[in-house]
């Protein structure tokens, strides 16, 4: 069964995608183990774009492609609205239709490795705005529903799905949030970034269903190489925040914010600093497979 | 030596000074940003490890062979590119300083006594990136396109 992750911060900048992108791609790229020389096991990795800015979908995707999936409706609007669904942003058309397609009609393959990792994903579409922005009278249950039903069908395919999940809009954190197992909540160190953490938690709080709600992990993000931060510090000694900080921290490295039209990632780069760069990453995603039992 | 190393300290001093005025942060964020340059060690290491990537990557090896990096390019081989134009047009300072107002009014004066190469880097220093590339622009510079921008723009 697989496990969901959704990747989320309402503060903006903190490298969300960036952090997606990278921790995603590795797990369906390498063979990961749970500690350096250990035996690594491939993965089935979904990346679910879910934010209709697409910047996750532009990273793998060349613009050619993307737009070809665009046109055919390969995005993840579809698993929201009916093919024909009209978009209106002044009056949200809710589906009749409380079944979504089948994850292999939206699902994009990035690669297949020899021994059976996959990397696939899902592309998001500015259209998604028309949702994050409509005004309905009626509930928005259908399309919750679609969701919910079309991460079931994930969850038997893959072992990790990902989701970029646009940080405001009530439709797309709900149903990111309801339908997950983790939310990573990246954080880059700076003055309003205890405060932002603190409204996250609370936000996840919300959004629970009785008991059961995902579970946080902290990532600090875009890190000095050395050193720790004020900021960095004052929310590792915070006892409400302590518990949900991960050890690594993803640093400041140009590598990671370079891929586009899926070239430029580290694990393929040259460029300076980039095995430095992968070693961070790795440990990164290692610790994470292990926190999300995956 | 120690007036050679002070000139130069002066220098890039001067350059990173009036790159921050002319960067649009406001004085509250440039105060925070003296604020933290002072309590933040790691800053300086950072920004060293961050040039010497820039510089390798421009050498004339790793372009030959890696490709080329936008923001970096833009930041050092632009000025060049530009006046390699100007030189080509046959502009006069004038009209290049023309120009330059139209792009940045508010663009701290450049005096027509300097040399055209220097005029051209005094103003890549203090324009923003956004700027020096309709400054680009109107000198003729072949522009690279964004076939993501041109899908998005097509819906407008």
């Amino acid at each position: 069964m697989g496990v969901v992750v959704t990747v989320m911060n309402m503060k903006g900048g903190v490298g969300k995608t960036t952090a997606a992108m990278n921790i995603g791609g590795l797990m369906g790229t390498y063979p990961i183990g749970p500690a350096p020389g250990t035996p690594g096991k491939s993965r089935k990795v979904l990346l679910i774009d879910y934010d209709p800015q697409f910047n996750l979908s532009q990273a793998f995707l060349p613009a050619a492609a993307y737009f070809a999936l665009e046109a055919k409706r390969q995005t993840t609007i579809s698993v929201l609205l009916d093919d024909d669904a009209v978009l209106n942003p002044y009056k949200l058309q809710v589906p009749g239709n409380h079944n979504p397609p089948e994850v292999a009609t939206l699902a994009t393959r990035i690669k297949k490795t020899a021994d059976g990792g996959v990397l696939d994903i899902i592309p998001s579409t500015l259209d998604l705005m028309y949702v994050a922005l409509g005004d309905s009278d009626k509930k928005l249950k259908p399309m919750e529903e679609r969701f919910e039903k079309f991460i079931d069908e994930c969850r038997s395919i893959y072992d990790v799905i990902i989701i970029d999940c646009h940080p405001a809009g009530s439709l797309f954190t709900k149903t990111s949030l309801v339908n997950s197992d983790h939310v990573l909540i990246p954080v880059v160190p700076q003055r309003y970034a205890v405060r932002g953490i603190g409204l996250m938690l609370n936000f996840i709080e919300a959004k629970k269903h009785g008991t059961q709600g995902p579970q946080p992990h902290i990532l600090f993000n875009a890190t000095a190489r050395t050193g720790i931060s004020t900021e960095e510090n004052q929310i590792r000694t915070n006892a409400k925040f302590a518990g949900y900080c991960m050890t690594q921290t993803l640093k400041r490295y140009a590598a990671f914010s370079e891929p586009e039209g899926g070239k430029g990632f580290v694990w393929t780069s040259k460029k300076p600093y980039s095995t430095e760069a992968f070693r961070n990453l790795m440990a990164v995603t290692r610790e994470l497979l292990v926190r999300i039992g995956a | 030596m120690n007036t050679v190393k002070n000139i130069a300290k002066q220098r890039v001093q001067r350059l990173f000074l009036g790159a921050l005025l002319t960067s649009g942060l406001s004085t509250r964020e440039l105060l925070e940003m003296s604020r933290q340059l002072a309590d933040d060690p790691t800053f300086l290491r950072d920004f060293s490890f961050l040039l010497q990537d820039v510089l390798h990557v421009l050498s004339p090896t790793s372009m030959a062979k890696k490709g080329q990096f936008d923001s970096y390019i833009h930041a050092f081989e632009a000025p060049e590119r530009a006046y390699e134009i100007i030189k080509k047009r046959r502009l006069s300072k004038l009209r290049v300083l023309s120009i330059m107002q139209t792009v940045t009014p508010n663009i701290e004066e450049i005096s027509p006594e300097l040399s055209m190469r220097q005029i051209v880097e005094k103003f890549f220093s203090q324009a923003s990136v956004q700027a020096t590339e309709h400054f680009l622009a109107l000198l003729g510079a072949p522009t690279k396109e964004d076939p993501y921008l041109r899908g998005i723009t097509k819906r407008i």
